[in-house]
């Protein structure tokens, strides 16, 4: 009997003093966040956007080697000795034609290891608010910023000296009594490779 | 009976089903702000600009232009039916409910009997919802529900007995024209009996607390939300949509009106003003008086509703056992005991 009492007693006070918690929140401050309008500032370091500032990047590849899913693709020409890129914020030269710099950005994992291996840290990341997209397409980002007449030139350019490499490198094969099989491989751009693989990606997905 | 008669009865039936709408609309705004702000939330913001005042509204249309979906293996002519079942048995009830002087359906001289009797057709409704749906889960809800709202009558009517012994009339009008005068003339405050009122107070306070809170398992709300049980098994509207879901909707929100109404009719004071200088006297003005009343009734009503919305998110759902145990070891006995005490004044006092 005196657990009945004890019961009753226990239910009526908890009740009271759940509605006392519960009237104190009525009037406390919301934590709600009304997004278009109110919009809140992301961390500093979120992991939202990778960017790439093309005239700081060296163009070294590393970022393309190192990432996971593999979602670089980058395209550099050699400059010239005589051509003046600008400086890089190391100091050095800058000492290539960035052409393409595209990245996939739908599969990207966030790793950050290309951020972290990228030496002039042209590649960072960014936190805008709103990262969304509507369409897959839309985040494919390209941070080439060359003109697409300047990209042909140099594409050809690039062929016409390879061209003459490979006749000259012909002509000393056939000087240097010619060494069987030893054909003049003209090195591949890694960047031509990638591409192919992409592309077979896609069609399978 | 009159063709003016017939014609008056029937502008107040729609008005009545105008007001319980406009109620619903505004009592679902309000229940959403409420849950929103005991939970440090906004609730709806944008529809219609000032707090998303005009949120239910939309919602009201969308349920209007929804499919009306009734599965295969239903029993069709129950399952369509069950609904307004549902919703005539809370519009019967409010037939005998005191909202002013002159503004009441009919004043039955068994006015609250009719009202405790019309208003467990609602159990039927669900009975036959849940049944005719052909789901598990809508057995369930409905066969907790039939258990639980017979239960709970129990208690209902017995302390709705206490105000009745103190005023000595079941008519809701003379229920309610007992209490003129001042909040100190309210039921809930003991008067009536003379010299009785601080003796009758502990007696009265309590028969309202039963009724209160038994009135909320009449109505399905927390924490005797078993019958609908949101997040386990959803209830006895498992299967209904779009106009049907929303009859179902419109009768438990009329229904919360209702209860807070006969706990204002009989314990509050009614459609008096807690002081006598607030009313308009009917000498003055007939539609004035009626008018007032009207406000004070609703008022009073509204913050029932609103103690009833807050105590919905503070507690947690009772399991059925604690249910029974509440109803038959608390209520039924605590009630009992109140109703024989009171008599026993009652006849000494007389
Ligand atoms: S690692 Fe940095 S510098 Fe090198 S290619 Fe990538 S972005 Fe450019
Ligand atoms: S964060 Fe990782 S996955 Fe994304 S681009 Fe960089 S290396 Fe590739």
């Amino acid at each position: 009997m005196a657990g009945y009492f004890k019961d009753l007693y226990l239910g009526v006070t908890t009740v009271i003093a759940g509605m006392q918690v519960t009237f104190r929140h009525l009037f406390e401050k919301n934590i709600t966040i009304q997004y278009p309008r109110v919009v809140k500032e992301m961390y500093p370091r979120a992991r939202a956007r990778l960017v790439n500032t093309i005239s700081e990047c060296e163009c070294c590849y590393k970022c393309q080697r190192i990432c996971p899913v593999n979602i670089f693709t980058i395209t550099g020409i050699r400059a010239g000795k005589d051509e003046d890129l600008g400086m890089l914020p190391s100091g050095k030269p800058k000492q290539m034609h960035i052409l393409e710099f595209d990245i996939d950005f739908s599969k990207c994992v966030y790793c950050g290891l290309c951020v972290d291996v990228c030496e002039t840290k042209s590649l960072h990341w960014e936190a805008p608010q709103e990262v969304c997209t509507f369409t897959r397409g839309e985040m494919k980002i390209s941070f080439a910023d060359m003109p697409e007449e300047e990209k042909q030139r140099l594409l050809k350019q690039e062929a016409e000296k390879k061209a003459a490499r490979a006749a000259a490198a012909a002509a000393k094969a056939a000087a240097g009594g010619a060494k069987p099989g030893a054909k003049p491989v003209p090195k591949k751009p890694v960047v031509k490779k990638d591409e192919g693989e992409n592309a077979a990606e896609e069609k399978t997905e | 009976m009159s063709i003016i008669q017939i014609i008056i009865s029937a502008i107040y039936l729609v008005g009545m089903i105008g007001f319980i709408s406009v109620f619903a609309l505004v009592a679902i705004w309000l229940e959403r702000k409420v849950s929103a702000h005991v939970q440090d939330r906004l609730g709806p913001m944008e529809t219609g600009g000032w707090h998303g005042w005009s949120q239910t509204i939309a919602d009201m249309l969308k349920l209007l232009l929804k499919e009306d979906v009734v599965p295969d293996a239903a029993d069709k002519p129950l399952f369509k039916l069950a609904p307004y079942i549902a919703f005539t048995g809370s519009l019967a009830a409010f037939a005998v409910l005191p909202m002013s002087a002159n503004l009441i359906g009919t004043d039955l001289n068994i006015g609250i009997y009719y009202l405790i009797a019309v208003s467990s057709l609602v159990t039927i409704s669900i009975i036959m919802a849940g049944w005719a749906s052909n789901n598990k889960w809508s057995l369930f809800g409905a066969m907790r529900a039939a258990s639980q709202m017979l239960n709970y009558e129990i208690p209902v009517a017995l302390s709705l007995l206490v105000p009745i012994l103190i005023v000595g009339s079941l008519s809701m009008q003379e229920l309610v024209g007992a209490q003129a005068g001042g909040f100190w003339n309210w039921t809930i405050f003991g008067a009536h009996l003379g010299g009785g009122s601080f003796l009758l107070l502990p007696f009265t306070i309590l028969a309202f607390v039963i009724y209160f809170w038994s009135s909320l398992a009449e109505v399905n709300r927390t924490p005797f939300d078993l019958p609908e049980g949101e997040s386990e098994i959803i209830g006895f509207q498992v299967e209904y949509s779009a106009m049907r879901f929303a009859m179902f909707y419109l009768t438990e929100f009329a229904n919360m009106f209702l209860v807070s109404g006969v706990a204002v009719a009989l314990f509050l004071g009614g459609w008096h003003a807690p002081l006598p200088f607030l009313e308009i006297s009917p000498e003055t003005s007939i539609l004035f008086h009626n008018l007032i009343g009207l406000g004070w009734f609703v008022l009073k009503a509204m913050i029932l509703v609103v103690i009833q919305m807050w105590l919905r998110w503070t507690l947690p759902r009772l399991r059925v056992d604690q249910l029974m145990h509440i109803c038959w070891k608390v209520f039924i006995p605590f009630s009992l005991a109140n109703v024989l005490v009171v008599s026993l004044l009652a006849v000494l006092q007389s």
